[in-house]
């Protein structure tokens, strides 16, 4: 699943320096560019859509307000804009943390299971949504970042603000979690 | 089971999802964690597919869309002081919009066409602007990790990039570890050898292939001299020997295109469907990706896998598997594995005189064009070459595993 199309980091960098300049046509480049992704992680973890919708344009408004104020980013537009929807979400949100179940993180998975994993690959995005949710925010993110934004190790230690063996050691956390949340899911699916 | 290396494959995984493999495809490089593997990559992979509808996304983008323009209209540029004098910071900021605008349509020109050029062009002046041989790098690793990602999704797309010659076998180079096409007619004249550094452009193609349109090599561009001072870069006699005129057949070593006695095996691309139950089997599209804080080493004269692995601290397999190198004993000088550390360095042993024994002799598989480089000792690059016999004899002592002859066998 690829939200962004493959960045061309040349043609972001060309971009940034043309938006930098106050080349309109960039800018709205940019937007159109990575409107989707950014909108998508954005939802993914706000529940509200036109809430989500706000704080993803938001974004883009943001970058045009830093632009003015000289403090656009000079390269990785692409980690600058999903650092501003994150803070945009964590302001949102301020300290309160959605429902976790910590001790998922824990569990270690059990020898080969087909039957999960073909249950898994069943799973409408609604049923996954409310399986990911249960995870705590930054399992949410990491999992959104390294699967579904396909973005690097090191990008996304840099949005989240962590080291990489940090993300490392929470994308393990964070893949069990889900496992054992769809897990649980399938194991509603069998009572109800 | 350790989860430490648990963690560290699925990690690995997650960037081969990345770049286009399946997760069987990274499950058969791990064999021994697959079972435990499995689950989480495709609880991971689900998670991607909990995204929003495109009806939605494209709705609220389309409302976007025109706060967006509304925060355009405001006037972007302040004008506040800058650091530069304000003429020159005008002149320049018009120049590089002109850029800006130019290297969009840049994207799609060919070789040939007008804006071909600017590509290049732009880039330099975001590196002007930027500044430091530290974005440089970064830029060209960029670009290089985006053009294996082009060739494992086979899009199509023009390219353009810098690296080291690390193999010529006729056609097919590996320039900067990508493996590139460079048609005879593109190289044709310009002596280009393992080594040497060179601008490359060319197209990606559906079929996962590198062909290059153009080449440039930067090595020779700032070297070559006017034809009568050729003779001025060819190696001076030591002081020692006697003034005779054992220069002469150097003359004849004019560069000429590297010998084309070999193919190398390219991984066909189109077997990737076919899933195989064997665990062994090795990946059909294995790209190497650096794990984080890996670094880039090109293999030396008398390193064997086996022995990096050991000075780094992994296992030979780990090494195998990350490199995805189909078979321990073949590899070459000059090709660039990646490593968890800078291994220590080799003892440098004092250069041996060129030996004749790495003329035309060519052993079966991979080493041809490592012996084609060494045979010219008196092109300008032959600090590359001076550890390499010293190396060798280190080097066959040294390791312990079964499948440590890799690396520098050029006899």
């Amino acid at each position: 699943m690829i939200l962004i199309t493959l960045p061309d980091l040349a043609f972001e960098d060309t971009l940034l320096a043309g938006a930098r300049n106050g080349s309109h046509e960039a800018l709205r480049q940019i937007f159109d560019l990575y409107y989707d992704s950014v909108y998508q992680y954005i939802r993914l973890r706000v529940e509200d859509a036109p809430q989500a919708e706000d704080m993803a344009s938001d974004v883009f408004v943001k970058l045009l307000d830093s632009l003015r104020k000289g403090k656009a980013p000079r390269q990785s537009l692409r980690g600058w804009l999903f650092k501003v929807a994150r803070n945009g979400i964590y302001d949102h949100y301020g300290k309160r943390k959605r429902l976790t179940l910590t001790d998922l993180e824990d569990w270690i998975p059990a020898e080969g299971d087909e039957p999960e994993v073909q249950f898994m690959q069943t799973l409408n995005a609604e049923s996954l949504r409310a399986a990911l949710r249960l995870l705590t925010d930054e399992q949410q993110e990491v999992l959104i970042l390294r699967f579904g934004q396909m973005l690097s190790l090191q990008e996304t230690a840099a949005i989240m603000g962590k080291h990489v063996n940090a993300i490392k050691a929470l994308q393990f956390r964070a893949t069990n979690a889900l496992r054992r949340a769809l897990t649980q899911l399938r194991s509603e699916f069998a009572h109800g | 089971m350790d989860e430490r290396q648990l963690s560290e494959a699925l990690n690995i995984c997650i960037d081969r999802l990345a770049m286009g493999q399946s997760v069987e495809d990274c499950l058969r490089a791990y064999p021994e964690y697959a079972d435990a593997l499995r689950p989480l990559l495709y609880a991971g992979l689900a998670s991607s597919r909990a995204e929003y509808s495109v009806q939605e996304v494209r709705a609220a983008k389309m409302r976007a869309q025109g706060r967006f323009e509304q925060a355009l209209a405001r006037p972007l540029l302040r004008s506040r002081p800058t650091r530069w004098p304000m003429a020159v910071a005008t002149v320049a900021a018009a120049f590089i919009l002109v850029f800006a605008g130019l290297a969009v349509a840049a994207q799609s020109a060919l070789p040939g066409e007008p804006l071909w050029g600017l590509k290049r062009l732009t880039e330099n002046v975001q590196l002007a602007l930027s500044g430091g041989d530290f974005q440089r790098d970064q830029f060209a690793q960029r670009r290089i990790e985006e053009i294996a990602l082009l060739l494992v999704r086979k899009q199509v797309a023009s390219v353009t990039f810098e690296g080291t010659v690390e193999q010529i076998s006729g056609e097919d180079w590996r320039i900067a570890s990508l493996p590139v096409r460079v048609p005879q007619q593109v190289s044709d004249g310009q002596f280009t050898q393992v080594g040497d550094l060179v601008s490359v452009s060319g197209e990606t193609t559906s079929d996962g292939l590198l062909i290059a349109t153009m080449l440039v090599n930067l090595s020779r561009e700032t070297l070559t001299p006017p034809p009568t001072a050729v003779p001025t870069l060819l190696p001076e006699p030591s002081p020692s020997s006697t003034p005779t005129s054992t220069l002469a057949p150097t003359f004849t070593a004019t560069p000429t295109m590297t010998p084309t006695s070999s193919q190398t095996p390219t991984p066909n691309p189109t077997s990737t469907l076919l899933p195989s139950a064997t665990p062994t089997q090795t990946p059909d599209i294995c790209i190497p990706t650096r794990p984080a804080g890996w670094i880039a080493y090109a293999i030396r004269a008398g390193d064997t896998l086996s022995r990096l692995a050991a000075a780094t601290g992994v296992s030979l397999q780990t090494l195998i598997e990350v490199n995805c190198i189909p078979d321990a004993s073949l590899v070459v000088v000059g090709q660039v594995i990646y490593l968890p550390s800078s291994p220590t360095p080799l003892a440098t042993a004092a250069p041996v005189g060129p030996g004749d024994n790495n003329e035309n002799v060519s052993p079966p598989g991979g080493n041809d064009n490592q012996s084609a480089s060494n045979d010219n000792q008196n092109d300008n690059h032959d600090d590359d070459n001076s550890n390499d016999n010293g190396g060798d004899s280190h080097g066959s002592n040294s390791g312990s595993g079964s499948s440590d002859s890799g690396g520098s066998d050029d006899d």
